[in-house]
């Protein structure tokens, strides 16, 4: 793996073969939709100084792997909750647990 | 472990992108959460039952630095309960930090640890002697009463009373210990006479016996 520091460099290659680089943050399965799934950043940020992020889903075609939209709308608020939980895992003591 | 979702690691990191991908919009905390969900990184809220005792304790102690400056409403310990290895403190929060309890909760405990620790550790016990002794005041008891009063003039007429009526007593009972001794000497006395008496009567009869004996016995046989 690609690896800068302790980030994950993520290569993609768009259908215009343009390649950019981004971060890997996750990647995990969903039981649920049998399926994988990313988790990836440019660390751009929006005004509120949130990171822009891209979901991508993993789909074998040909034996390669390819990464794909996630059409679904089942399935993209199934990852949206999982992002939430994840949010658990954070150092940051501002966590949900002290917004009971 | 989030339930059914599980990490993956990748075989590859270079994918052909089909489409575009879903994009959103998240904070430093969802960011820092997601790495440290793939990266296995042991976080203080990391909600395995084995670092959980840890965890808090990290995560009390940053909270402590954080608040360094903010002191609790009130600078009291109180209504402290102990259970088992917990402490449990009782306070009043103002509503308009209602939103904050929490935090309030955590900082009176870590508080309250940082004091405990200001309390002496040990009392050392003293060893009890259990042996009974003698008491020199009940043992010398008249002297010192004599010489308190002849030191402080003191009268106390009701116990100069008993005082009196003791040897007094005393007096009488060592006249009634004579008076028996004497009576039982005379008791004595008397009852060897008796017994001499009895003795000598006793002679004479088997002699008196014998001797008939001797005259009427032929005649009987």
């Amino acid at each position: 793996m690609n690896r800068m520091g302790s980030k994950k460099i993520l290569t993609l290659v768009d259908e215009e073969t343009n390649i950019n680089e981004y971060e890997l943050l996750s990647a995990f399965a969903i039981d649920k939709f049998n399926s994988k799934y990313i988790i990836y950043t440019k660390n751009e940020h929006d005004e509120n100084n949130n990171t822009i992020i891209y979901a991508g889903k993993i789909k074998m075609i040909n034996n390669k792997e390819f990464l794909t939209n996630i059409d679904s709308d089942v399935e993209w608020t199934e990852i949206k909750r999982v992002m939430r939980e994840m949010a658990k895992y954070s150092d940051d003591l501002e966590s949900s647990e002290l917004d009971d | 472990m989030i339930e059914g979702i599980y990490k993956c690691e990748l075989e590859t990191d270079v994918f052909p992108l089909l489409n575009h991908a879903k994009m959103a919009k998240v904070n430093d905390r969802v960011i820092d959460g997601m790495k440290n969900f793939y990266h296995n990184k042991p976080t203080t809220n990391n909600f395995s039952r084995i670092n959980k005792h840890n965890n808090y304790r990290s995560r009390i102690k940053r909270l402590y630095d954080k608040l360094e400056g903010i002191r609790p409403i009130d600078n009291t310990i109180s209504d402290v309960m102990f259970l088992n290895d917990e402490m449990i403190s009782g306070f009043v929060i103002r509503q308009n930090i209602a939103n904050i309890k929490q935090t309030w909760i955590e900082y009176r405990l870590m508080y309250n640890v940082l004091n405990l620790s200001k309390i002496p550790s040990k009392i050392q016990n003293k060893k009890i002697d259990f042996t009974t002794k003698d008491s020199y005041v009940l043992k010398n008891f008249d002297t010192l009463f004599d010489k308190l009063c002849s030191q402080f003039n003191i009268d106390l007429p009701e116990i100069n009373k008993t005082r009196m009526i003791k040897p007094k007593e005393l007096n009488n009972l060592e006249k009634e210990k004579a008076e028996f001794q004497k009576e039982k000497a005379d008791f004595l006395k008397e009852m060897q006479k008796s017994k001499e008496e009895l003795a000598l009567r006793f002679n004479r009869l088997e002699i008196l016996t014998n001797k008939l004996k001797e005259k009427y016995g032929n005649v009987i046989d």
